[in-house]
């Protein structure tokens, strides 16, 4: 079966992009995506054989399929099938006029990619699967390519996969020195070896950045919203797990770390997660909202692997366990409420034209089924029951708790900090989903624009309500998932302590999101019954009073973020500046809000530096073809004689 | 008598806010208004017509029944009597949080919902003293709770008003009471002015049977956060099953009681010195936090 | 003395730090300092029993949690500043800094070897009450502030040394306290002339003092 998906993508992204402007161009990309991940989706479930090989140019590469590749194999292939819906009634306005082909083509090169790397059994194949996903996203994301800003984001992504995989490169060579390019050689002969600490560093680094873990983010907010967005769906939903992925497939086979790498990474999460929610605190632009709450989602599966390292070093199997049990779980409910938040935008992006929250509104009642939708995606993404982001925030916040019972004190003050941290992350994260939802979907349109939006044809309307619906299920049937991802956690952690009262508060979760389930439905019936359901009788906004009330008097994005951006916020680089009219009946004022990413800064500086370096060595590109093939002689020359032993 | 007790606190909840109004009228060399004002509103809102603003949407008709919704589950979720709720299983002090995030989500939704500048006001506020207040209560929580166990019921049966670590988990709850349930000095639930409301003006458009789901949500919350906080403060869980229930009664009107003397005595804060308020209260719980994690449990 | 009573009086030696941060009146910055006086001397008396822990315990009590409040609140009424404390970045984020020193105290405490065996939570008290005192003296705008920040800051280490010292060290002790004496009395009156001279007690005005 597996040749069946990775040969039907490869096939599908050729005979795509030949199939250019043509209406087949248009069908056949999504449609070989949909039945590749509906095939992949049965070889992640079915009890297929674990191994093979394909010839590859350079020799044998090595395909896997354990119980950790599942696990990340199963939201790729599940979300690929929905977005691939989407993705055609998105682009319906681009038939035969836009280059469909190359885009679907591109898309499939990108799950062909993305397949690879969870699949790989070797680095070989692990880099050619990375680097196929790294460059397709370019494509994909300047698909807007007459603007500007779209054509930046998208050569700063370039810089960033390429930076990262550069470092995952470099790590793998590394990693191949003590026993070879397969990943059996490296479990065998790389831990232990002074190698292996190099190797996960470098891998981190690789990975951290395509996960977006703080500091290297920041290309993360810039990327995913310029792209289409089934596509920013796509990435923000379903390509940052393969960070994740890189990550915990490098802590496997370089043997798990000690204490030290559990701190760093509970604090990088932490810190990243933090700085994630501040920041779609403050932001105005919807994608980018959506884009910050990755890089935070990212930093709070990041926070669950280092408690798990760190309970690990300890010898405390259980709070292992629910670390890396609560990273993966919020993985998968990430991956779902993401997309779907995505999605639901995609709508709005298409129905008014823009995400700014500062021009919508109004959109709950244009758009119902789409608002739904995103309440939702909201709702599970801030854990609130019934839906299934609680199961995962419980998982990790369960980690930390039994932490602060450790022995050692460093990491009973870690622990109690991340817990604290925790809380405070998923306070921001529902004041910040409210804002997100209520600006947009709530009150009255602030532009025309908002004003006349419709719902889109089903093939948009139907997959976010897939999304949504799996939001749900998830949560009820949470017993499940977690029999899924106990094996996952067991290639990392090996055979697994009695976990019986994990097992069963995850199902005293879902039996709590079940009863309230119930007793909304419940209230919805009893509603019918009370006066004043039907017969509601239908007047003005109460306003204290007064009388003209117009839509561009409702709270803005940043007014409602004023007081938490005033208390805690001011780390996010955002600023306000009020410009008022002088004298007794100013006439004019406007308020600023400027919502900069500070560590940007940092890394343009760096940049700069970088290129100031690299114009230095500029007297050497002179352009003189004979002194380039001279100097090329020279080196070959010195080589040899350098080689035959001078 | 699990039974009992939810419908105890369904019937009795409502009768919080009366406490409160007569200790402070009592306070105030007042006579108040009645015991059961409450109920009246509540029996005459139930009976009323609704009036909607054409700007909503269905989001405003759903905001007050996940006021309602949450607490109810929470009841589920709350130790009663030093026993065990209908559930009770590791950490299910943060699904408490998170069952109790449900009406503050619900409100808040409903308010952006009607469009109106002063609503937004509220939700605006609410969003950032609720995400505030988060860790304060969490951190309390998990400070009150025993090297054993991570239930409500063990944290309940661990901590009680006697000890040094047990008081100030006490005072750190009963701040986050004050904030949570729009008290004074955090909110004032008897202003006339919406520009210093928080909770009363994001239901300045709700009417009738909705207005009425939100006022009983609101007491329930508040009946949630006292019986917790009367778990606490008493050791029901030494005493007989009888006397323990009648102890934890009068321990939850007993927090009323405190809450209405609080507002009595106390001013209400400017908005800006707020977020100090929560934080005094979060250091509370975080005091004894860093002390179980210095000192080795 | 119980060692209950002894640990109860260090928490709230420690809440009482977390307070004095917090305080937003001078007022009640004078009632801290006043309590946190008298909290000293009944440590004193429950770590060196005997009679020379009363004397010192009395001497204690007598100046910090009497005669030294007395003379800032006199003080203050004199140079009739506002009662309201002016802390630099809010009083959240010394209650925050608060925390944070707390938590070096309980690090500190684990870590450090003491010669002799102290009542559990005294060296912590101790290094949170001196923190704390540093937070008044480097947070706040006001001269008056920065007296107490220096009050609170000598209650730390008074704390820190009370279980080192042996009963020979009552005399030395006491000529501590004597000095600090003459110390508040003489900050006191140096207050009262800069605010005489300049009509400003606050301490980022002094920086035209340096020439």
């Amino acid at each position: 079966m597996v040749w069946w998906v990775l040969g039907s993508l490869t096939a599908g992204a050729v005979v795509s992009a030949m199939a250019g402007r043509s209406r087949l161009g248009a069908i056949l990309g999504p449609a070989v995506l949909v039945a590749a991940c509906a095939v992949g989706l049965g070889l992640t479930l079915s009890n297929a054989p674990e191994g093979w090989t394909i010839p590859l140019p350079v020799g044998a590469g090595a395909l896997r399929l354990d119980a950790l590749t599942r696990w990340f194999l199963l939201p790729l292939f599940a979300g690929g099938a929905v977005v691939g819906c989407y993705g055609v009634g998105y682009l319906h306005h681009a038939v035969g006029h836009r280059h469909l082909g190359g885009h679907w083509g591109m898309v499939l090169l990108l799950f062909l990619g993305m397949s690879l790397v969870f699949l790989a059994d070797d680095g070989f194949v692990f880099l050619l699967g990375w680097e196929m996903m790294s460059i397709s996203p370019f494509f994909l994301v300047a698909w807007e390519d007459t603007e500007a800003s779209v054509r930046e984001a998208a050569w700063e992504y370039l810089v960033a996969a390429h930076l990262g995989g550069a470092a995952l490169v470099v790590g793998f060579a590394l990693a191949a020195v003590p026993g070879g390019w397969s990943f059996a050689a490296m479990r065998t002969a790389l831990p232990g070896s002074p190698l292996a600490t190099a190797a996960l560093l470098l891998w981190m680094l690789g990975c951290g950045a395509k996960a977006g873990l703080l500091p290297a983010h920041v290309w993360l907010p810039e990327a995913h919203p310029a792209a289409p967005s089934h596509i920013s769906a796509l990435m923000s939903g379903l390509m940052v797990n393969t960070g994740i992925y890189g990550l915990l497939r490098g802590l496997e086979l370089a043997g798990l770390p000690g204490a030290g790498a559990g701190a760093a990474l509970l604090l990088i999460g932490l810190a990243t997660a933090l700085y994630g929610a501040l920041q779609a605190m403050v932001q105005t632009n919807a994608k980018r909202i959506l884009a910050f709450s990755t890089v935070e989602n990212m930093g709070l599966i990041v926070l669950g692997i280092g408690t798990g390292l760190l309970g690990l070093a300890h010898g405390q199997e259980v709070t292992a366990w629910l670390g890396f049990l609560a990273a993966l779980m919020h993985l998968f409910h990430h991956s779902l409420f993401k997309s779907l938040l995505f999605l639901g935008v995609g709508v709005v992006l298409e129905t008014t034209g823009t995400v700014h929250l500062n021009e919508l509104g109004g959109l709950a009642q244009r758009l119902p089924w789409t608002s739904r939708c995103m309440a939702v995606g909201v709702a599970t993404g801030a854990g609130i029951p019934p839906f299934c982001g609680l199961i995962g925030e419980v998982l990790l916040f369960a980690a930390l708790a039994t932490g602060v019972g450790f022995p050692d004190a460093t990491a009973r003050a870690l622990m109690a900090g991340g817990f604290v941290g925790l809380a405070l992350v998923s306070g921001l994260i529902l004041a910040g989903g409210v804002r997100l939802f209520g600006i947009l979907m709530g009150g009255a349109p602030r532009s025309a624009k908002a004003q006349t939006a419709k719902e889109p044809s089903w093939s948009m309307r139907g997959p976010a309500a897939i999304l949504a619906a799996s939001c749900w299920l998830a949560a009820i049937a949470a017993p499940l998932v977690l029999g899924l991802a106990l094996p996952a956690a067991g290639v990392l952690l090996g055979t697994a302590p009695d976990l019986t009262p994990v097992v069963r508060m995850v199902a005293q979760i879902a039996q709590v999101a079940l009863v309230v389930t119930a007793v909304l439905v419940v209230l919805f019936l009893a509603r019918r019954a009370l006066p004043g359901h039907a017969d509601a009788r239908s007047f003005r906004t109460w306003d204290c009073g007064f009388a003209a009330p117009t839509p561009r008097m409702q709270y803005t994005a940043f007014g409602f973020a004023h007081p938490l951006w005033r208390a805690i916020g001011r780390i996010t680089g955002s600023q306000v500046m009020v410009r008022l009219g002088h004298g007794y009946f100013p006439a004019h004022g406007e308020v600023v809000v400027s919502t900069a990413d500070p560590i940007r800064g940092v890394w343009s500086r760096l940049f700069e530096a970088v290129r100031l370096g690299c114009d230095a060595l500029k007297w050497f590109q002179h352009g003189r073809i004979q002194l380039y093939v001279c100097t090329l002689a020279a080196v070959l020359l010195g080589l040899l004689l350098w080689q035959l032993g001078w | 008598m699990l039974v009992l007790s939810w419908i105890l606190a369904l019937v009795l909840a409502p009768l919080l806010f009366g406490i409160i109004n007569r200790i402070k009228a009592l306070m105030a060399g007042r006579r108040g208004r009645p015991l059961l004002q409450t109920y009246f509103d509540l029996a005459k809102l139930v009976r009323k017509g609704v009036v909607v603003s054409p700007t909503t949407s269905w989001v405003f008709r759903l905001g007050p029944m996940l006021a309602v919704a949450g607490p109810l589950v929470a009841l589920a979720l709350l130790p009663y009597a030093g026993r065990p709720g209908l559930w009770s299983f590791p950490m299910d002090f943060v699904v408490l949080a998170y069952v109790l995030a449900l009406p503050r989500l619900g409100t808040m939704l409903a308010a952006l919902d009607t469009g109106s500048s002063f609503e937004g006001m509220g939700a605006s506020r609410e969003a950032a003293f609720g995400a505030l207040a988060e860790p304060g209560f969490l951190a309390a929580l998990l400070a009150a709770a025993p090297q054993s166990g991570l239930r409500l019921e063990e944290i309940a049966a661990a901590q009680d008003l006697f000890h040094s670590g047990g008081a100030l988990v006490c005072l750190a709850l009963l701040l986050l009471l004050l904030v949570e349930n729009a008290r004074m000095p955090v909110d004032d639930p008897n202003t006339h002015l919406e520009l210093t409301m928080i909770h009363e003006v994001m239901v300045l458009d709700h009417s009738g049977p909705e207005l009425a789901a939100i006022t009983f949500g609101a007491a329930l919350k508040l009946w949630v956060f006292a019986a917790l906080l009367a778990a606490l403060a008493l050791p029901l869980e030494r005493m007989a099953p009888l006397p323990a229930f009648g102890a934890h009664l009068v321990g939850t009107f007993g927090v009323a009681a405190v809450v209405g003397m609080v507002e009595s005595l106390t001013a209400r804060l400017p908005l800006p010195r707020v977020p100090a308020f929560i934080l005094s209260g979060t250091a509370c719980g975080l005091v004894v936090l860093l002390m179980e994690v210095g000192g080795g449990r | 003395m119980t060692a209950s009573t002894l640990s109860l009086a260090c928490w709230a030696i420690i809440l009482g730090d977390l307070i004095l941060l917090g305080a937003g009146r001078m007022r009640h910055l004078l009632l801290l300092t006043a309590a946190q006086g008298l909290l000293l001397g009944l440590v004193t008396v429950g770590v060196s029993p005997g009679i020379e822990g009363y004397i010192v315990a009395g001497a204690v009590a007598t100046l910090k949690g009497g005669i030294f409040p007395w003379l800032l609140w006199r003080t203050m009424r004199q140079v009739g500043t506002s009662e309201i404390v002016e802390p630099f970045m809010g009083l959240g984020t010394s209650i925050l800094v608060g925390l944070g020193g707390l938590g070096l105290a309980l690090w500190i405490d684990a870590r450090l070897l003491l010669p002799i065996a102290a009542p559990p939570l005294l060296m912590p008290a101790a290094l949170t009450t001196v923190l704390a005192g540093l937070v008044l003296i480097v947070l706040r705008h006001k001269a008056l502030t920065q007296v107490i920040g220096y009050l609170t800051m000598e209650n730390g280490i008074f704390l820190l040394g009370t279980p080192l010292a042996g009963h020979d060290a009552m005399w030395i002790e006491l000529l501590i306290l004597l000095d600090l004496l003459v110390a508040v009395f003489v900050m006191g009156i140096a207050i009262h002339h800069i605010r005489r001279t300049f009509d400003s007690i606050d301490v980022d005005r002094f920086c035209s003092l340096r020439d």
